[in-house]
């Protein structure tokens, strides 16, 4: 395990970690088939929305109704770099279906979209690309309402164009 | 074909937290190439795991993931030895799938 660990830190030590991994890969031809045919579509009504509300209703809520339950865990207040910013966002609300992450100020708002399988947490950590500093939004649809919380993230150089 | 994704999956309390790491552009169409012409959108639009045949993770994503994407979730009721799959598809149709086995 210590091995397989250093390797995932160490992005350069590819060919170690094939050899760490090397009996597994034999396993991944059947794996593909039984899990590309379980995979369900891009949301893709979701990711036209350009507003707040409509990715709001795009998810099936109303309107924009605030929550204070989500937690942004390490989302950093001041992103350095707006090509990589880590985006942590978390619900202690009941019943979660699924999370949305919306950029306000991104050409392309709809960021994410994390559907919450019972037994998985509704808890979820990606990197992201900020063009500006941005008002970033958690939609969290639960028990078929859907909750908004806001978190401002501002950037000291755009992630878009480059 | 893409480079294999790195997985780790590790029991943590009564949770299994996995941590992937993909390589891929994400292109995201808005960005001009040293000619000034737009670099086309390239970028993974579905992430999904599974053990066992069951669903633990699944997600859509916009062009905004940034590039080489990096994921981290967790799950309740894995064991030691458990397989677990994951499965990329990007906006040209390639995908990829690696597996890891669930460690203490």
């Amino acid at each position: 395990m210590d091995k397989v660990r250093r390797t995932f830190v160490n992005r350069g030590a590819t060919v170690a970690f094939f050899s760490a991994a090397g009996p597994l890969l034999a396993l991944s031809e059947p794996a593909r088939a039984q899990s590309s045919a379980a995979a369900p579509e891009w949301a893709q009504g979701v990711f036209g929305a350009r507003t707040l509300l409509e990715a709001v209703r795009a998810m099936g809520g109303t309107a924009v109704t605030e929550t204070r339950d989500v937690s942004w865990g390490n989302t950093p207040d001041i992103a350095e770099n707006g090509l990589v910013v880590p985006i942590s966002i978390s619900t202690t609300l009941a019943g979660v279906e699924s999370i949305g992450l919306f950029i306000e100020k991104n050409p392309t708002p709809m960021a994410a979209l994390f559907e919450v399988p019972a037994g998985t947490r509704a808890s979820f950590r990606t990197n992201f690309k900020l063009g500006e500093s941005s008002n970033v939004y958690a939609l969290v649809k639960a028990d078929g309402r859907v909750l908004v919380a806001r978190h401002e993230v501002k950037v000291t150089i755009g992630g878009c164009g480059g | 074909m893409a480079d294999p994704m790195r997985i780790r999956a590790r029991i943590e309390g009564d949770q299994c937290v996995v941590r992937v790491l993909i390589g891929h552009e994400m292109e995201t169409g808005q960005r001009r190439d040293a000619t000034g012409r737009l670099v086309p959108a390239w970028f993974i639009q579905r992430v999904t795991a599974t053990t066992g045949g069951r669903v633990v993770f699944s997600a859509s994503w916009g062009p905004a993931v940034s590039k080489n994407p990096v994921i981290q979730f967790s799950y309740a009721g894995a064991r030691v030895g458990d397989r677990l799959q994951v499965t990329w598809v990007d906006t040209r149709g390639d995908r990829r799938t690696d597996e890891a086995v669930v460690s203490a």
